[in-house]
Parts: structure tokens; C-alpha cells; sequence
């Protein structure tokens, strides 16, 4: 029997217990794999739109099928909870900051390629925005992993956020993006979400009876 | 023989044994920091069996601490178990009586 009375903890566990089946990674991690290949795909003859539209296809689609399964797969063995918005908040103030940190670094590299950029920051080397990119990625699963109590979020965090860096390093003359470490970022999430998911399949079985119906 | 005044009894003394018991204490605790949980996530996250949460839940509820939603999810009944208002201020004053009588003592 866990006899943790500490307040904090107890919130922590209660937000783990909602990433215990590893569908989320499975669904972003197919994401970031197909969306390290768009270039590829445009080098392949395919439109910009085109290129993207598989990446896009995989997250809208993952998403649904996860709230349409939710309730059998994953509710019925861990059950239901409602976290309090006043709980929530430090959540969403991470999603906040995530989106104003990517909109930033969109608004960066925006101007740079339209020139917009007055002084330093124009002759500034694009590798400061792939870097400023990565920490923001790192920082972010790095909160998201520290808040839900999930670390394995830690590594995802270093290995997209590491993965333009390193291309830049060891891959400076690719002609097009080249896609091997956020390819590789993915598929380890994909590999992770699934053991995760094969782990979560045999440590909670499907409660029924009077249990599950209260 | 001297009367013992009411004021020398130890401040836990009056420590409310409804939410004292660790079972308890740790439904109490998980149902502070969520909405509202039903009985499945909470032998999950208490580590307790369905038919001892099952008494200590009957027990919070019959001091009004904790109040139980039935509703239908499809075809089957479902419970979610939450804090009433007063089962919120009870453990907050809880959590305030214990910490002030232990954050007294020394190392």
C-alpha cells in the first residue's frame, strides 16, 4: 500500500497515471518521423503541400482514433480522472509558453529568409535559430515530462532538440534537409510508445464487475 | 487533584479521525489534488483493494466529505467520487493542524 501523503507527489502520480499507455508518443513520434522526411518527399517530385500532407494525415488521424479507443482501451484499465483546472494550470501555462516560443522562432525565421532582419541578427548564422529551435523543444517535453512524472519526455526533448544541431554539424553540405536525426527522434518515440503501450496491455488488465461500474 | 484545563490538550488531540486513517487520508489526498476520480484510477493510485476502498469511501461519504456522481457511460452505471466543499476544508485544516505540530519539532 503507497502511504505518500505528500500533496505535490499524490498530483504528479495522478497526471502520470494519464501517460502510462504510450499513445501519445506513438502518435507524435510517427509525426516528427514523417515530418523529417517532407524534404525528402519534395525531392522526390511530390509539392510542399504534398510532402506534409502524410505528417498531418498520421496526427489528425492518431488523435481521433485515440479519443474514439480511449474509453475501451485505456479507460476501462486505468480508469477515469478529471484533473481540476486550478491543478491544470501549470500545464497550460507550459502550452503557452511552447506556442509563443514556436511562434517566435517562426517569426525569426521568417524575417531572416525574407531579409527582413536589421544588423546582427541578419549576417547572425542560421544555426542560432535551429539552436534557439532545439532548446525551445528541449525545454518543453523537458517540463511536460517534469510535471506528469513521465521522464522518458526528457529524452524525447533531447533528442529533437539535439536533432537540427547535429545535422548542421555532421551534415552541413546535405543538399536537402537531411532527415536522419529527426527521423531518428521519431521512430525511438514510436519504439518507446509502443513498449510502453505492450507494458501498459499487461500491467493493467480491463477491470469489469462492480469495480469498474462503481 | 488538579483539573486538566481543555487548553493543555495537545492541539492533536482534536484531529479529525475521520480522515486520520492512512487508507483515508490517502483517498482524501488523491481527491484534493483531481476533480474527481472513480474507483478503478483510485485502487491504482492508492494501492488499495476494491473492497477496502470501498469501506473507507462509505466512511468519508457518511461524514460528507466525499460526495459520488453515478452516471451512465454507454449502458453501464459509472461512480466518480469528489470532494464535497466541507471534506475540502476539512482536509486543508487537517493538512494545516498536522504541519503546524510537526513543523514544531526538532530534527
Amino acid at each position: 500500500m503507497n502511504t505518500n501523503i505528500n500533496v505535490k507527489q499524490a498530483e504528479r502520480r495522478a497526471f502520470s497515471l494519464r501517460y502510462k499507455d504510450g499513445l501519445l508518443e506513438l502518435n507524435l513520434g510517427a509525426f516528427f518521423a514523417l515530418l523529417a522526411l517532407v524534404d525528402t518527399f519534395e525531392a522526390g517530385g511530390f509539392s510542399r503541400l504534398q510532402s506534409y500532407l502524410p505528417a498531418v494525415i498520421v496526427f489528425a488521424g492518431g488523435l481521433i482514433a485515440y479519443y474514439l479507443m480511449k474509453p475501451k482501451v485505456v479507460d476501462s484499465r486505468l480508469g477515469m480522472i478529471k484533473i481540476s483546472p486550478r491543478s491544470n494550470a501549470p500545464q497550460r501555462w507550459l502550452l503557452i509558453l511552447a506556442i509563443a516560443l514556436q511562434l517566435v522562432t517562426l517569426a525569426i525565421f521568417i524575417m531572416a529568409s525574407s531579409g527582413s532582419l536589421a544588423g546582427a541578427l541578419q549576417n547572425a548564422p542560421s544555426w542560432i535559430v535551429d539552436a534557439f529551435f532545439g532548446i525551445a523543444i528541449f525545454s518543453f517535453f523537458a517540463l511536460w515530462g517534469y510535471y506528469v512524472g513521465a521522464p522518458r519526455f526528457y529524452l524525447y526533448g533531447l533528442l529533437l532538440g539535439a536533432a537540427k544541431p547535429i545535422e548542421l554539424v555532421f551534415w552541413p553540405d546535405a543538399q536537402a534537409s537531411f532527415p536522419g536525426p529527426t527521423l531518428l527522434a521519431g521512430l525511438v518515440m514510436v519504439l518507446v510508445g509502443g513498449w510502453v503501450f505492450a507494458r501498459f496491455l499487461r500491467a493493467y488488465p480491463i477491470v469489469s464487475g462492480e469495480v469498474a461500474n462503481g | 487533584m488538579d483539573n486538566i484545563d481543555s487548553n493543555d490538550q495537545h492541539p492533536l488531540a482534536g484531529i479529525d479521525r475521520v480522515i486520520h486513517a492512512p487508507a483515508r487520508l490517502m483517498v482524501m489526498t488523491y481527491l484534493y489534488v483531481v476533480d474527481k476520480a472513480d474507483y478503478v484510477s483510485l485502487t491504482h493510485l492508492t494501492g488499495l483493494t476494491w473492497g477496502n476502498l470501498s469501506t473507507h469511501v462509505g466512511k468519508l461519504e457518511e461524514a460528507g466529505y466525499v460526495k459520488i456522481e453515478k452516471k451512465f457511460v454507454g449502458k453501464k452505471p459509472h461512480s466518480l467520487l469528489m470532494l464535497t466543499k466541507q471534506g475540502r476544508a476539512a482536509f486543508k485544516a487537517y493538512k494545516q493542524n498536522l504541519s503546524s505540530v510537526l513543523n514544531q519539532l526538532p530534527d
